[in-house]
C-alpha cells in the first residue's frame, strides 16, 4: 500500500485516524501497531512474519545485552544482532546481485553457473534493518535504555508512516515518544501535520508523477533517436521527479506522524540549493546521512583518523556503501563512488578553489554535478549511462521533443520550488508553510487549502488510469 | 482559539471520511462517468490470493474505481487539467480552436493520413459495382452512403499542427470513382458543406462527434426521398412541425463533451430539435438492410428508420445484428444467415463516414462478393461433402444433431457454415 493510492487516502488513513482519535490513550499504541501490521501485510503478506520474527529475536538479544555488564559479552550480543540484521538484508537484497556477479566470473572462466532462485525483496527492508541496528547500537552505547515491552519495540520498527520509505529514525530520537507523546498530541500538531501530509502528497502526485511520465518516455527512447535536447529534458525531469517524489514521501510520513504525536526528523532541506556536494549531503536524505555518519563513518574513525589518506578512504567507502544501500546493482555503487569522489575532492582542494566563484555559480555547478550523477542512478547499464551522457553533450538539439503544456508548466514550477529558498524571502515563505504554529486565520487558510489540494490529488490519482475511448472499439 | 482548531480539524476529518460516508449512505447523487469504460471486478477474499498479493491488487483496482464520490473527484481533476493545461482524459479526443471537439481519426481521414493505395480503392469500387449489379438481378437495390465527417464540416477549428497541405484522401478518390463507375451513391458530406452557410440551424454540434439531431432529421428525409425514387415506391413522409431550440444538448449532440467527464459542460451554441410527424396513409415501406457505423444509430436508435422502412435491419459495423421491433427493445442475434437476410431485403445500404472508408463494409463486401459470385455457396458445399465423405466426422455430426434434436442435414449445413466462417477469419 502506498500513500498516494486511493485505498490509503480514502479507506486506510481516515479510518485509522478516526479509530486512533476516539481510542483511549492506553489503547493508542495498540491501534497504531495493529494498523501498521495491516499496512505492511497488505503489501507484503508473506514478509510480515519475517519482520515480526526478526524483531522478536532482536528484542530478546538487546534485552540480554542490556542485562549484562562485561564489555565482551555486550559486544557479542551487538555483533550477533547486527550480523543477523545485515545477514537478512544481504540475503534478501543482495544475494541475487552477488550470485549474478559470481556467475559472470564463472562463465568467463568457462565454469558452470551457480543455480539460484531469485528472491523477492521485502518492502522497506533497507529502512527497518538500519533502524534495528540503531536500536542495538544505541542501547549498546547506553545512549538510551531499551524498550521494556516487545510490542512497543515492534511499533517502533513497523510504524507505518516511515516503514516503506523512511525517514530513518534512530532509536534514541523516538524512544520516549513511543511510550509517551502526549505533549505533541495537540490540535496544532494535528492541523500542521495534516497540511504537511498534503504538501507531500501534492509534491508526489502533481509534480513528481508529471515529471516521471516524461522522464520515463525519454529514457525509453532508442539511443539512435535521442537528441541532446531530449536527453537534457529527460535527466532534468528525472532530477525533479526523484526529489519531489522522495521529499514528498518524507513530508507525508512526517505529517502523518505529527498527526498522531510523533515528531520525526527532517529528511530534506532544499538540497538543490547546495553550494557543494558536501552541503548537498547535509540536505539530501538527511536521516540516511546521519545514520551513515553515526553508525559507519564514526566507527571507522570519522574525522579523527591519523592520515588524510585514511580520511578520504573512509569518506569514499561510506559513499560506496550508501550507493549500494540504494540498490543491488553496479550503477548505484558507481553513483555512490561518484559522489564520494567529489566529497574527497572538496575536502582536499575543491572547496577552496571554488570559493571565489560566488554563491549562484557554486549552486549551479553543484546542481550540474548532481544531475550528471542521477544519470548513473537512473540507468542500470554503465555503457548505456555513458552513451546517454555523450548524447547530452553532443549538442544535436533538433528535433526538439514535443512537450505537453502540463509538463512545461510543472517543470517551471519544479524549478521555482527547488531554488526559491536561495533567497531569504523564499526561506521565510517556506518556513511559514512548514511551520508548526500559526494564528487561527493561518490554520483556517491552510486547512481549507489542504482539503482542496487533497481532493485534487485524489482526483488525479483516480484519473491516472482512466483514459477511455468515447465509444467502444471493435 | 482552541475551539477553532478543533472545528477545523473536525472539518478535515469529515473531508477525509466523506468518500466512505458517501459509499455507505449515498448522501449525494453523483453523475455517472461516460465513455467506453471497462470496470474492474471485485475479487472475493481467499488466503492463497491474499498471500500471492492477487487479492490486494484487484481490490485496489476495484476500490480506485468505486470509492464514494470518485466520479466527482475525477471530474474535478479533469476540469482542472482541461482549464489549466487543455488536457483531457479521453483517448483520441482533440481539442480544437474555441473548444470545438473532434475525434482524432476523423482529422486523420480528412487530412489523408489513412489514404489507401489507388489499387485497393479501385478494387473496392469494382467490388461495389459487382455487388450492385448482382443484387439488382435479385431485385434488390444497393446504395453507398457517405455520412458527413465533423473534420470535413469544421476544418477551420482543427489545430494547425494536425492539418496537412493538399493530400489525397480516400473520400475524394472514392467520391469520384463511385460516380464514374455508376455506383448508387449519396454524398451527405458534400450536401452538408453545401448547406453550411445557409442552414438556419446547426447541422453539427460543437462538442459532439455525430451530425446534430436537426442534421440527421434532414438526412432521414433526404434518404427516404432517394429510396422512394430508386424503388419507385411512395414512402412515408417526414414532416417537421416545429423546432425547439435548447442550450441543453440531447442525444449524441454532446457525446465527446460528456466523454471528457468534466465538472462543467463546455459552452456551445443553441441546438435545434425538430418536432416531427409522419404521414403513413397510403404509403409503403421498403425492407432495408443497413451495414453502418454509429451515424446510422441516430436514425435507427431513435426510431426514425422504423417510420420510413419496414422493420429495418441494422448490421452495426457488420458485428452486431439489430432489428427494431416496435418502439421498445432490441432483438439481437449472434448467428447471421447471410443468404436469408439478403434475400428478404428490397434495399441494401452501406453507410459510413470518412474514417470508415479504409474498412468500408467491415467485412460485408468480400462476404457479399463471395456469396453473389457463388463462391460462398461453393465453399460451403465443399465442406458439406467433406463431412459426408468422412465416416468418423459424419458420426460426430450425427451425435451433435441428435443432442440438439435437429435433422442431420441441418447440422451438417451449420457445421459447414461454421467451417467456412473460420476459414475466412484465418485468411
Amino acid at each position: 500500500m502506498v500513500f498516494s493510492s486511493s485505498i490509503f487516502l480514502v479507506y486506510f488513513l481516515p479510518l485509522f485516524l478516526l479509530v486512533y482519535y476516539i481510542s483511549d490513550r492506553k489503547y493508542k499504541n495498540f491501534v497504531l501497531l495493529f494498523s501498521s501490521i495491516i499496512f505492511y501485510s497488505w503489501g507484503a503478506p508473506k514478509f510480515i512474519f519475517v519482520i515480526i520474527g526478526t524483531t522478536l529475536i532482536d528484542f530478546l538479544l538487546v534485552q540480554a545485552m542490556d542485562k549484562t555488564d562485561p564489555r565482551w559479552k555486550r559486544r557479542f550480543f551487538l555483533t550477533l544482532s547486527v550480523s543477523i540484521n545485515l545477514g537478512l538484508l544481504f540475503y534478501f537484497k543482495y544475494s541475487n546481485f552477488f550470485v549474478e556477479n559470481v556467475n559472470s566470473v564463472l562463465s568467463v572462466l568457462g565454469m558452470k553457473d551457480i543455480l539460484w532462485t531469485k528472491l523477492i525483496l521485502p518492502i522497506g527492508i533497507s529502512f527497518y534493518t538500519f533502524e534495528t541496528i540503531t536500536y542495538v547500537v544505541d542501547v549498546y552505547r547506553r545512549v538510551h535504555a531499551p524498550l521494556k515491552n516487545f510490542w512497543e519495540y515492534q511499533l517502533y520498527i513497523i510504524l507505518f508512516p516511515k516503514l516503506i520509505a523512511g525517514p530513518i529514525i534512530r532509536y534514541h530520537q523516538i524512544a520516549d515518544q513511543v511510550t509517551d507523546r502526549s505533549a505533541n498530541e495537540t490540535f496544532d500538531d494535528r492541523l500542521t501535520g495534516f497540511f504537511r501530509f498534503v504538501l507531500g502528497l501534492t509534491k508526489k502526485v502533481l509534480i513528481a508523477n508529471v515529471m516521471g511520465e516524461t522522464a520515463d518516455a525519454i529514457f525509453a527512447m532508442d539511443g539512435n533517436t535521442l537528441t541532446s535536447a531530449a536527453a537534457w529534458i529527460g535527466i532534468l525531469a528525472y532530477t525533479f521527479q526523484i526529489y519531489f517524489d522522495f521529499s514528498g514521501y518524507s513530508d507525508m510520513a512526517i505529517g502523518i506522524a505529527r498527526m498522531v504525536g510523533f515528531v520525526f526528523p527532517e529528511n530534506f532541506n532544499n538540497p538543490y540549493t547546495s553550494q557543494s556536494i558536501t552541503e548537498f549531503w547535509r540536505r539530501w536524505h538527511m536521516t540516511l546521512g546521519a545514520w551513515m555518519k553515526n553508525y559507519l563513518y564514526i566507527p571507522l574513525g570519522g574525522n579523527r583518523v591519523s592520515s588524510a589518506r585514511r580520511l578520504y578512504f573512509n569518506l569514499w567507502f561510506v559513499f560506496l556503501v550508501s550507493g549500494l544501500w540504494h540498490g543491488a546493482s553496479w550503477n548505484f555503487i558507481i553513483w555512490g563512488a561518484y559522489h564520494g569522489l567529489f566529497l574527497v575532492l572538496e575536502r582536499s582542494f575543491l572547496t577552496k578553489w571554488l570559493e571565489p566563484l560566488g554563491k549562484i555559480p557554486r549552486t549551479l555547478l553543484t546542481f550540474f554535478i548532481v544531475v550528471i550523477g542521477w544519470v548513473f542512478f537512473r540507468i542500470e547499464n554503465f555503457s548505456d549511462a555513458i552513451a546517454f551522457i555523450q548524447t547530452m553533450f553532443s549538442f544535436h538539439l533538433k528535433p526538439l521533443p514535443e512537450l505537453s503544456v502540463q509538463f512545461v508548466s510543472i517543470f517551471v514550477l519544479a524549478i521555482v520550488l527547488s531554488f526559491f529558498t536561495v533567497s531569504e524571502r523564499g526561506l521565510r515563505i517556506q518556513n511559514y508553510f512548514y511551520g508548526n504554529r500559526h494564528f487561527n486565520w493561518g490554520y483556517a487558510t491552510l486547512s481549507l487549502v489542504g482539503i482542496a489540494l487533497f481532493i485534487i490529488c485524489l482526483g488525479s490519482i483516480t484519473a491516472s488510469g482512466f483514459n477511455p475511448f468515447i465509444y467502444f472499439r471493435f | 482559539m482552541e475551539k477553532t482548531k478543533k472545528i477545523l480539524f473536525a472539518l478535515i476529518l469529515l473531508a477525509l471520511l466523506l468518500p466512505i460516508l458517501q459509499e455507505n449512505l449515498k448522501i449525494f447523487t453523483v453523475k455517472p462517468l461516460k465513455g467506453a469504460i471497462t470496470a474492474a471486478g471485485k475479487k472475493s477474499f481467499d488466503w492463497p490470493g491474499w498471500f500471492e498479493g492477487e487479492y490486494q491488487a484487484q481490490q485496489e483496482k476495484y476500490l480506485n474505481e468505486n470509492f464514494g464520490l470518485r466520479n466527482l473527484y475525477l471530474r474535478i481533476n479533469n476540469q482542472v487539467e482541461f482549464d489549466i493545461f487543455r488536457q483531457v482524459h479521453a483517448r483520441t479526443v482533440v481539442i480544437g480552436k474555441q473548444n470545438y471537439l473532434y475525434e482524432r481519426g476523423y482529422i486523420d481521414a480528412y487530412s489523408g493520413r489513412d489514404f489507401m493505395a489507388p489499387d485497393s480503392l479501385n478494387q473496392l469500387t469494382s467490388n461495389l459495382r459487382f455487388i450492385q449489379d448482382e443484387l439488382k438481378k435479385l431485385n434488390i437495390d444497393f446504395i453507398v452512403v457517405f455520412a458527413p465527417s465533423k473534420a470535413s464540416y469544421f476544418p477551420e477549428f482543427i489545430p494547425e499542427k494536425l492539418l496537412r497541405k493538399a493530400q489525397p484522401t480516400n473520400y475524394h478518390y472514392l467520391s469520384k470513382s463511385f460516380k464514374e463507375s455508376g455506383i448508387n451513391f449519396i454524398d451527405f458530406n458534400r450536401w452538408f458543406l453545401d448547406m453550411k452557410k445557409n442552414s438556419p440551424y446547426p447541422l453539427y454540434p460543437k462538442c459532439g462527434t455525430h451530425w446534430s439531431v436537426y442534421g440527421y432529421t434532414l438526412v432521414a428525409d433526404s434518404l427516404s426521398r432517394y429510396v422512394e425514387t430508386m424503388c419507385k415506391m411512395d414512402l412515408p413522409e417526414l414532416k417537421i412541425d416545429s423546432i425547439v431550440l435548447s442550450d441543453t444538448c440531447r442525444e449524441t449532440d454532446n457525446d465527446i463533451g460528456e466523454g471528457l467527464n468534466l465538472l462543467f459542460d463546455i459552452k456551445g451554441y443553441k441546438m435545434a430539435y425538430p418536432v416531427v410527424h409522419y404521414i403513413w396513409e397510403g404509403k409503403k415501406k421498403p425492407r432495408v438492410l443497413t451495414i453502418g457505423d454509429s451515424y446510422y444509430w441516430s436514425l435507427f436508435g431513435t426510431g426514425i428508420a422504423s417510420q420510413i422502412f419496414e422493420e429495418p435491419h441494422f448490421w452495426y459495423y457488420y458485428r452486431f445484428q439489430l432489428h427494431r421491433a416496435g418502439h421498445d427493445g432490441f432483438l439481437s442475434s449472434g448467428e447471421v444467415n447471410f443468404e436469408k437476410e439478403i434475400k428478404q431485403q428490397q434495399v441494401i445500404m452501406i453507410l459510413s463516414t470518412e474514417i470508415g472508408l479504409p474498412t468500408l463494409g467491415w467485412g460485408f463486401i468480400p462476404e457479399a462478393v463471395d456469396y453473389l459470385s457463388h463462391d460462398r455457396e461453393k465453399k460451403i458445399n465443399e465442406f458439406t461433402k467433406a463431412i459426408k465423405r468422412n465416416p468418423d466426422w459424419l458420426k460426430q455430426v450425427a451425435e451433435k444433431a441428435s443432442r440438439r434434436n435437429i435433422p442431420l442435414d441441418s447440422m451438417i449445413m451449420l457445421d459447414a457454415i461454421y467451417l467456412y466462417e473460420e476459414q475466412k477469419k484465418n485468411n
